[in-house]
């Protein structure tokens, strides 16, 4: 490139503030650029004129620069930022309190909590200044590396009535892995679609061995929805008969694993399978037996028992809210793969939200924590994933990459330069 | 042509551009060019700042063609809601013209 159009180029970019909108908007101007003095040549231009010209032809850099720089802003998710914090702290504080009321629960130790809030407020927003952009491009990287971590932890780790503990956090961010994995396939070849899909295979695998029951389920259904929406969208080269034959293989065998993991009413022999005899049983919440209070599983119900309905509902209510508003951002996105990422993150706590809710009142002794209420290390896993969500909301001024052809529609984030 | 009169159109004319077929920047600068008798010169600094707001409003989208080793050009290409914009712009237009063009000559006669 003549040194002249670089100069130019460097001038447009002083003024976009935003780094990770430059590579993107530089390399539209680069190649307006090339063509225009392409033109100017063949039409017997000496190249040091042509340059001129097209640079005339271009218009001030200083002006087009901070033009674009008033488009592509970041937005900031100060709204949303704030909401998961004040639930988190209102969720802490309960937990807290009923600790102290009832200190012979299981629910962690003050130290143990205060640590997990501190991890997920870390990672939230680690997750929002988080670069959505540089996640998609290392899809793969990223999927082995939690693949490797999930089977340290399976031949590893420590395990409580023979689930392993710390893959249920691992299997929270499951879905979000595969949402990259599946980025990271697109494209035309016929035999995309068939290790797009394989790489389900693994991450359910490994979610039916966490100490989550749900967790199983929670990362098939994910991932199969995530599938389904991908192949629709036509980000897989592959024929429909074909696609259907995979997509309906894969996705019998991981709803077979999911449901399998869920080992309804091996827990406690007395429950009958759905759990709803417990309820017969004991009358009014606050006339269940004092034992069902020492499990940590029994957290909600405990929470209702102590604050009552109403505010109970009110913290239901800011949860279930959060995730309609982020829905409702999430439908508005234009970049395709930003809206995959940010729904495989409203998908996962869409569904910990509801089987948290069921199983704490229904079906108790399947062990499924709600996120944001209580405070763990699924919270901690959560909180990051907000925040990842939060960064595909703040980037969604930033200009648009498009890669392959029209047909495959193939949306990529541009990272920003090294 | 006075900048003024073109100004309020610009829109209006790239919509109209990307409603026959998708065309990248450079391509979309020339075809106006080209159709207005060299009337309309946009310069490249008044255009993508332009298209990206209109990609931003949902009135296009853009999409990338990488030709061999050459750098990847990018296409805009009009959406429906920027279908539906230019079908409205394009009415208010007219009547505006037709208004205009009435003055000029005269006026409506009332026998």
């Amino acid at each position: 490139m003549p040194e002249s159009f670089a100069r130019y180029l460097e001038q447009v970019t002083q003024q976009i503030r935003w780094k990770r909108a430059r590579a993107n908007l530089m390399t539209e101007l680069k190649v307006h650029l090339q063509e225009q003095k392409a033109d100017y040549l063949a039409q017997g231009m000496d190249p040091a004129a042509a340059e001129q010209e097209t640079l005339r032809q271009m218009g001030n850099p200083v002006d087009i620069g901070r033009q674009l720089d008033q488009l592509h802003r970041p937005v900031p998710q100060k709204g949303f930022l704030l909401w998961i914090v004040v639930l988190m702290l209102a969720g802490l504080a309960l937990q807290l309190t009923i600790r102290a009321e009832l200190p012979w629960s299981v629910i962690p130790e003050t130290r143990r909590l205060l640590l997990w809030a501190v991890l997920g407020l870390a990672g939230l927003f680690l997750g929002y200044w988080a670069d959505a952009a540089r996640l998609i491009r290392y899809g793969k990287p990223i999927y082995v590396l939690a693949v490797a971590a999930g089977l340290c932890l399976w031949m590893g780790g420590s395990r409580v009535n023979g689930a392993i503990y710390w893959l249920h956090p691992l299997a929270g961010i499951y879905p979000v892995v595969y949402a990259l994995w599946l980025a990271a396939w697109q494209g035309k070849q016929r035999n995309r679609l068939f290790w797009a899909a394989l790489g389900l295979l693994p991450l359910t695998m490994l979610a039916t061995q966490s100490g989550g029951k749900a967790d199983g389920l929670l990362v098939s259904i994910c991932g199969i929805v995530l599938l389904l929406a991908m192949t629709w969208a036509g980000s897989f080269g592959t024929e429909k008969k074909i696609a259907a034959g995979i997509l309906a293989g894969v996705a019998g065998v991981c709803l077979f694993l999911g449901y399998r993991a869920l080992n309804v009413g091996s827990g406690l022999p007395q429950i009958d399978w759905s759990g709803a005899a417990q309820w017969g049983a004991a009358g009014a919440v606050s006339e269940l037996p004092e034992r069902f209070w020492r499990n940590a599983d029994y957290y909600l119900p405990m929470m209702v028992w102590r604050i009552g309905w109403v505010p109970f509902t009110l913290l239901c209510g800011g949860l279930v809210a959060l995730l309609a508003a982020s829905a409702v951002r999430i439908f508005r996105q234009k970049n395709r793969l930003g809206r995959m990422l940010a729904g495989s993150v409203w998908l996962t706590l869409a569904f910990q939200t509801l089987c948290g809710l069921w199983t704490g009142f229904v079906m108790p002794e399947m062990s499924a924590s709600c996120p944001l209420l209580q405070i763990n290390s699924s919270t901690a896993a959560a909180m990051l994933l907000l925040g990842g969500m939060l960064s595909v909301f703040r980037q969604e001024k930033l200009p648009l990459s498009l890669g392959e052809t029209k047909g495959q529609w193939k949306l990529v984030y541009q990272p920003a330069e090294e | 042509m006075e900048k003024s009169l073109v100004a309020g159109s610009t829109a209006m004319l790239l919509l109209k551009l990307l409603q026959e077929s998708d065309m990248y920047g450079y391509q979309m600068i020339e075809e106006l060019r080209r159709r207005s008798n060299d009337t309309f010169l946009m310069k490249a600094g008044t255009l993508y700042p332009l298209l990206h707001s209109l990609e931003q409003q949902g009135l296009v989208t853009a999409w990338e063609e990488k030709q061999g080793n050459a750098r990847p050009r990018r296409y805009y290409h009009l959406t429906d809601a920027g279908r539906k914009q230019l079908a409205e712009k394009e009415s208010d237009w007219r009547a505006y013209a037709k208004a205009v063009l009435q003055v000029l000559e005269g006026g409506v006669s009332l026998a």
